[in-house]
């Protein structure tokens, strides 16, 4: 017999169809259904979090690429002022970044954070282990 | 460990996922036969239950903690269903044989009756599939998942009165189809 609760608001042209349909037993679950589905649900998630990576890196490289076309003199300039002064005894290492450099640079490493996460989510899920917030 | 709905609902929302899982685990087996009996579709139904559950992830803040989730589920699933079985047209889908397995229950008659028995639900499943897909989600969370009228109007989202005028269709079409079922066996 079936282990539901019988309903208290049968009609008495009820009683008959009620009593048949509640023999019929529930189907069970198809195997994996809820690792199927929590799957899914952190797919979605990361793909959100892949979208905002993508969202901040994008722009930044692009950025970062035509600074690098443009100003890339100065950079390689910078870069043997640093490499310069750290193999002699001078101290003198004059590099000159400007703000919106350092503001791609900010952004990407936070597209670098969120990659990271969706990545960890993603190994974690795959394993079965708790989903980080 | 064991923790209310509404408690779920909230770990769920400050951005515990696992949480979900538990109401899965709760309510799974009911959100899946509601959309199998729905869409006759082992697959079709496994589909719309998935779809259901995240449906409802996603729509955790709209729901009044106040009332009983699983009317709220069972609404999102029952819709899911309906919109499945109106996209595909999956109610045209012909049953196969029996869904149970042989032995269905233990049966102190022996065997002969059990057979019967499991005879006469396929009977009146195959019956309720050629029923239209609004009858058969009123049945199924009606005498199925055993809901109040209240609950079946909340999960269906229509009237009371809708609800049992849907009802009163439903087993009149259930009785018709099932006496002729039995006739076409007995010519």
């Amino acid at each position: 017999m079936s282990d539901r609760p019988l309903l208290d608001d049968l009609e008495p042209e009820e009683r008959e169809l009620d009593r048949l349909l509640a023999g019929v037993p529930p189907q069970a679950l198809p195997v994996g259904f809820r690792d199927t589905l929590m799957t899914r649900l952190r797919s979605r998630r990361v793909t959100w979090e892949w979208i905002v990576a993508a969202l901040f890196a994008l722009p930044s490289l692009t950025f970062l690429a035509r600074q690098v076309l443009v100003h890339g003199e100065d950079f390689a300039q910078a870069i043997a002022n640093i490499m310069s002064a750290t193999s002699s005894d001078t101290t003198d290492a004059f590099f000159f970044v400007d703000g919106l450099t350092v503001v791609a640079l900010a952004l990407l490493g936070i597209a670098c954070a969120f990659a990271a996460h969706a990545l960890l989510i993603g190994a974690g899920g795959s394993r079965g282990h708790t989903i980080a917030r | 460990m064991t923790r209310t709905d509404q408690e779920a609902v909230q770990r769920c929302l400050a951005g515990d996922a696992e949480a979900f899982s538990t109401l899965v685990e709760r309510y799974g087996g009911r959100v899946y036969n509601i959309a199998l009996r729905i869409t006759n579709d082992p697959d079709a139904a496994a589909d719309c239950a998935q779809e259901a559950f995240i449906r409802a992830y996603r729509a955790l803040h709209q729901y009044d903690p106040s009332l009983p989730l699983g009317p709220w589920l069972f609404r999102i699933a029952t819709n899911a269903s309906l919109n499945h079985v109106q996209r595909w047209h999956a109610h045209e889908t012909p049953i196969g044989d029996s869904e149970f397995p042989e032995s269905l229950e233990p049966d102190d008659a022996g065997p002969e009756p059990s057979a019967l028995r499991r005879e006469q639900l396929d009977e009146v499943l195959a019956a309720m599939a050629e029923l239209p897909p609004h009858y058969r989600a009123a049945l199924a969370l009606r005498h199925f998942q055993q809901l109040s009228y209240q609950e079946v109007a909340d999960s269906l989202g229509i009237p009371l009165g809708t609800v049992k005028t849907h009802l009163h269709r439903a087993r009149a079409a259930l009785k018709v189809r099932l006496a002729a079922r039995a006739q076409g066996r007995t010519h």
